[in-house]
């Protein structure tokens, strides 16, 4: 049987059927219900009052702060898992390898060179006694290695820190005129001065 | 005439009015199954919860088609009321709750083919009426009638079987 006969076949009986319906509706006396039925009645009919006005607002709200409490909790797990176990998941970045066909998985490793300003957050110091008119012209670090320059456009100062390994020279300028081993931000180092 | 899917509700006293008119006729359905007072506006309360998440399909609250929509809603909350609490209610057997309140109506004046639907068992005859008649999905139904999804698309199947076989027996080719 078609779904169009079958459709039209029912709306026939339920239209000989609905003059019932009225024979019902007027069979009993009316109810006086209780207090208890009235309140939640008419909650109901305010919640669906409300979702009648904002029709188009009350999904997106109800979907929105949905989405959110999923996002809050899985950043939440990530920071407890972190303080619990010592694993957090959000450091690892799901790669998607379009060329070798496969998902990759990738610890996401820091950048451990440091840039002047995170050179000051670490454990190295730049000296604070610089005479005035000084300004850092350069400064770079490779590797743990840096090099910091200042100028005041006539003469210069050299901060200079590297790694030695052992049985290594360390390097010298033999042009300098005068050298002395001072303690340089709590490593030791050489002072030198050249005379231009 | 079909009810229009609508998802809107342009009226926002509309619920309210369909609350007023209906209440009381609600609650004769369910105080006749259920025969106890606090119990029936249980039922009541339960049927008007059911109708709110349909609503927006409702078009005319005071057309036959609601009020057919409103009794299949209050009588099948009854059933399941029934089901849950019949051991310890003297009420009205099962079997014979959805059947009373048909015998109480006047069906004599049924065509042919009306009178083979309505001889149908109910549950295949509600499932058919709510998708075929108010065009509600088998979700929408599944929670009108508080049953499976997957048991109200083997109801409709088995129905559809079951009427063909009912109009052939009666001699009607459709």
């Amino acid at each position: 049987m078609d779904d169009e006969k079958l459709k039209l076949i029912l709306n026939n009986y339920c239209q000989e059927t609905a003059k019932t319906c009225e024979k019902e509706e007027n069979a009993k006396p009316g109810h006086i219900f209780s207090k208890d039925f009235e309140n939640k009645m008419n909650r109901l009919i305010k919640k669906e009052n409300y979702y009648a006005r904002h029709t188009k607002t009350a999904p997106f709200i109800k979907t929105a702060s949905i989405i959110l409490f999923v996002i809050i909790s899985l950043i939440t797990a990530g920071y407890v898992s972190a303080a619990i176990t010592g694993f957090n998941p959000w450091n690892f970045i799901i790669n998607i390898n379009k060329d070798e066909g496969y998902i990759k998985i990738k610890k996401n490793i820091r950048n451990k060179e440091t840039t002047a300003s995170k050179f000051k957050k670490r454990k190295y110091k730049l000296p604070q006694d610089i005479p005035e008119g000084f300004e850092i012209e350069t400064n770079s670090s490779t590797n743990g290695d840096i090099m910091v320059i200042w100028s005041n456009g006539n003469a210069k100062f050299d901060l200079i820190s590297w790694k030695v390994e052992n049985e290594e020279n360390v390097y010298k300028n033999s042009e300098f005129d005068k050298t002395e081993n001072i303690n340089i931000v709590g490593y030791a180092g050489t002072y030198s001065e050249k005379m231009v | 005439m079909v009810l229009e899917r609508k998802n809107y509700r342009p009226d926002a006293s509309r619920f309210e009015s369909c609350y007023n008119k209906y209440k009381n006729y609600m609650y004769s359905i369910a105080y006749e199954k259920l025969q106890d007072i606090h119990i029936a506006e249980d039922a009541v309360q339960t049927s008007f919860e059911k109708l709110a998440k349909v609503f927006s399909k409702v078009d005319n609250i005071n057309s036959e088609y609601t009020k057919n929509l409103i009794k299949i809603i209050t009588i099948n909350t009854c059933k399941d009321m029934l089901r849950k609490k019949s051991k310890s209610l003297e009420t009205v057997p099962l079997e014979t709750a959805g059947k009373e309140l048909y015998i109480n109506g006047d069906y004599s004046g049924l065509s042919d083919i009306s009178y083979c639907i309505h001889n149908l068992p109910k549950k295949y005859k509600d499932v058919l009426i709510l998708k075929y008649v108010y065009g509600f999905t088998s979700k929408e139904t599944a929670r009108i009638l508080s049953i499976k999804e997957s048991t109200v698309r083997s109801n409709i199947r088995r129905g559809k079987v079951l009427l063909e076989q009912k109009l052939k027996e009666n001699g009607i080719n459709i």
